[in-house]
């Protein structure tokens, strides 16, 4: 599929169409940044099937609610803050039902220099989605979309120690996880040798 | 995200941020037929909602319509009644009078009013004035009936009796005296009639008694004006009775046109009535169409499949309770078929308050309401919950339901089956409530009869009980009252508009209608049960009421 880069005029028309209700241009606005907001789901949600649903309804909040799109953001930021609200109420609901694995014991390690390119896209969201669900919010929030933790706490409706501390469990739990797969990593080369 | 830049990150974090700001991930082709599939039936329910809003509102004005113009056709069907009623009361007298020999007493007849009435001297008797008659003094009919009845444009000039009523009578001067009587009396309410009364034509007179045997034979309870009525037997009592001092005396002139029973005797009284009045009460008695607006979550279940998983030897528990592809599909068509099928049903309000008249026009209402509200759906699935107990890891079986009332909670459950039923069954959900509104009206009047009215008001509303009755034996009613813990809202706070017409049946007492808006500032479920975006509820009805003015 071509993908279509849309320009500043190219995007008001897009927008513009959108909120005609354009079915087509709600299909290529959709193409436009489907893929990106995959991902961003994907960090979010525990499997690509229910990434798959928060991108649906993501999406069909964004031309529900396109009309009050201010232009005062890039579109695509508008979209992602869409995006990633609608995992986090997602997971808020469904957090009640998993099980916590906030009481588990992690040990810390020191922090070391990380090379994630020899990780593949697939293994670095494994290993987010394998964080609790609660880990897994504060971690993407944080770390990866850059709020602070007052503004995480706010979200949430935690206190922003409960962020910081849970920010450092989920941080400790993917230090280990890389370590491990290190470990299993060098285990396999000298067992090859 | 304004402070990103702010922030110190580690290796870790920034490794991450550069790993995933650019990353794409395809999702799955259906995913867009999906959107497209939510945003049709998002359309539709628009088009639906805006469809239902305008065919309420033309049954709504078709209701109104109808009772208008029911109401209008009864009140002229009243007065063509009372028209009726009148004439043949008329023709009643007019038959009585051939058969007395003396006629109707003063009562009855009409004498012009304030000013002397000049009754036409017929052309071949030289008028001049023959004969005052001071009020007291009554004036008998001795015609016989067939004239009477020609006479009728007199008697419906009014029953009216003047206060200064002198009538000065030019009669033939060729009569004598005695028959001067007797035509005076005839020509008294023959007023330019009958010329062979004033030609003297005495045999058709023959067949009544002379006027002045006439007036000797009348009894007194017909002479005397008190007789005619209380107000007038009361002055009697009091005193002379003296009628040029009445038709002066300003303050006495209601009492004696309210005695008279004189038309605008019944203008002053209602005015009076009307300014005074402060306090009313007023009973309404509202139907309407309810829509609950209440939305199915579109996720709320998770199935058990495999996510990536870095590790394969770290087994993962899958989040929620397992349900079968199946069971998914018959969950989504179960929210869909919810969102389509569910409906406004009706519902009923009645309230109590008490009006205080601040105003010429307004009026400050409160008291106390009470309304059930309904709304309805058909289904075709059955919602069934399974748990594990802990210990023993049993497998038993929560009360089956249907999706509306999984919907409102977090499943906590370890795993759920959708059936499909044969045959789709009836849900009904009943809220009743009791209000206290407060609001104010402005009205004003149409005519004497009619007024119109308009009316805002916000209501505390607490719901008393929730019911939600399933008609398929398998799943058993649910009801939460005011004290258990429900999903629902216990305070719902609301916003009446209503307008409508009033009809004034006394003075005390009015009836009105007119349709009637109720909006609900809230939604029926709590925040916290709110899994779904939820709409608020309103209300469109038809309001009836009586009302009662309490200090007259």
């Amino acid at each position: 599929m071509k993908i279509f880069k849309a320009s500043k005029s190219e995007e008001e028309k897009l927008i513009e169409g959108c909120i005609a209700g354009k079915r087509d241009m709600q299909r290529l606005l959709y193409d436009l940044y489907a893929k990106k907001m995959m991902v961003v789901c994907l960090r979010y949600a525990s499997t690509s099937f229910e990434a798959e649903d928060i991108v649906q309804e993501g999406f069909v909040k964004v031309f529900s609610n396109i009309q009050n799109f201010k232009r005062d953001c890039p579109l695509e930021f508008w979209i992602r803050k869409i995006i990633v609200n609608t995992a986090l109420k997602h997971l808020r609901q469904k957090s009640l039902l998993t099980v916590s694995h906030e009481t588990e014991e992690v040990e810390n390690l020191s922090s070391g220099n990380y090379n994630l390119n020899d990780y593949s896209m697939d293994e670095l969201l494994g290993m987010i989605q394998s964080l609790a669900p609660r880990y897994r919010m504060v971690f993407n929030l944080y770390a990866i979309e850059g709020y602070n933790h007052k503004e995480i706490a706010e979200m949430l409706g935690i206190t922003e120690g409960t962020s910081k501390s849970q920010y450092s469990r989920a941080r400790a739990i993917l230090q280990n996880m890389l370590v491990n797969q290190d470990k299993q990593y060098q285990e396999n080369v000298i067992s090859k040798q | 995200m304004s402070s990103a830049n702010n922030k110190e990150y580690g290796e870790l974090e920034q490794s991450m941020w550069r790993r995933f700001q650019d990353a794409e991930a395809m999702p799955d082709p259906d995913v867009w037929s999906r959107i497209e599939h939510t945003l049709v039936i998002q359309e539709n329910a628009k088009y639906k909602k805006r469809l239902l809003f305008y065919r309420q509102l033309a049954a709504a004005c078709f209701v109104l319509f109808i009772l208008a113009g029911s109401a209008l056709l009864m009140h002229f069907k009243q007065d063509q009644e009372h028209a009726t009623l009148a004439t043949a009361q008329r023709e009643q007298t007019t038959i009585n009078e051939a058969d007395l020999p003396v006629t109707m007493p003063a009562q009855e007849q009409t004498i012009a009013a304030a000013t002397p009435a000049k009754v036409p001297a017929q052309p071949e008797v030289t008028p001049s004035a023959v004969e005052t008659i001071v009020s007291d003094e009554l004036i008998y009919n001795a015609h016989p009936a067939d004239e009477v009845k020609s006479q009728e444009p007199t008697y419906s000039l009014g029953n009216t009796i003047a206060a200064n009523s002198t009538a000065t009578i030019d009669a033939p001067q060729t009569t004598d005296m005695g028959t001067i009587a007797g035509s005076t009396k005839s020509s008294s309410t023959v007023i330019g009639g009958y010329p062979e009364t004033a030609k003297g034509t005495i045999a058709r007179q023959e067949n009544y008694m002379p006027a002045s045997q006439a007036i000797a034979a009348v009894p007194d309870s017909y002479t005397s004006p008190s007789a005619i009525n209380p107000l007038l037997r009361r002055n009697a009592t009091l005193g002379t009775y003296d009628t040029d001092k009445l038709a002066t005396d300003n303050v006495n002139k209601p009492e004696v046109a309210l005695a008279l029973n004189t038309p605008g005797a019944d203008n002053k009284q209602e005015k009076t009535a009307g300014s005074n009045s402060r306090w009313n009460l007023g009973m309404a008695y509202g139907s309407s169409y309810f829509d609950q607006n209440i939305a199915i979550p579109g996720y709320t279940i998770t199935p058990p499949r495999i996510m990536i998983v870095p590790d394969p030897t770290v087994a993962r528990q899958p989040p929620g309770p397992s349900i079968s592809a199946e069971s998914e599909e018959n969950m989504r068509d179960a929210r869909i078929e919810f969102e389509e099928n569910t409906q406004a049903a009706m519902s009923f309000n009645v309230d109590v308050r008490t009006g205080f008249r601040i105003g010429k026009r307004l009026k400050l209402l409160s008291g106390l309401g009470y309304s059930q509200n309904s709304s309805k759906t058909k289904t075709n699935y059955i919602v069934e919950q399974f748990i594990f107990k802990p210990r023993t890891n049993e497998r038993s079986k929560l009360q089956p339901t249907t999706v509306f009332l999984p919907s409102l909670h977090t499943f906590t459950t370890d795993s759920i089956s959708v059936t499909k039923t044969k045959e789709p069954f009836d849900v009904d959900y009943s809220y009743q409530m009791l209000s206290i509104p407060v609001g104010l009206q402005v009205e004003g009047n149409l005519s004497q009869k009619w007024y119109w009215y308009a009316m805002g008001s916000t209501a505390v509303n607490f719901l008393m009980q929730t019911a939600i009755k399933a008609a398929n034996p398998e799943i058993s009613d649910v009801t939460y009252r005011f004290t258990d813990d429900s999903p629902f809202r216990r305070v719902h706070f609301s916003g009446n508009v209503g307008l409508g017409l009033g009809a004034r049946i006394s003075d005390a007492v009015s009836i009105s209608f007119g349709p009637v808006f109720r909006t609900f500032f809230n939604s029926m479920l709590t925040d916290d049960n709110a899994v779904a975006t939820q709409g608020r509820p309103y209300t469109i009805g038809l309001n009836m009421g009586i009302n009662y003015k309490l200090d007259q």
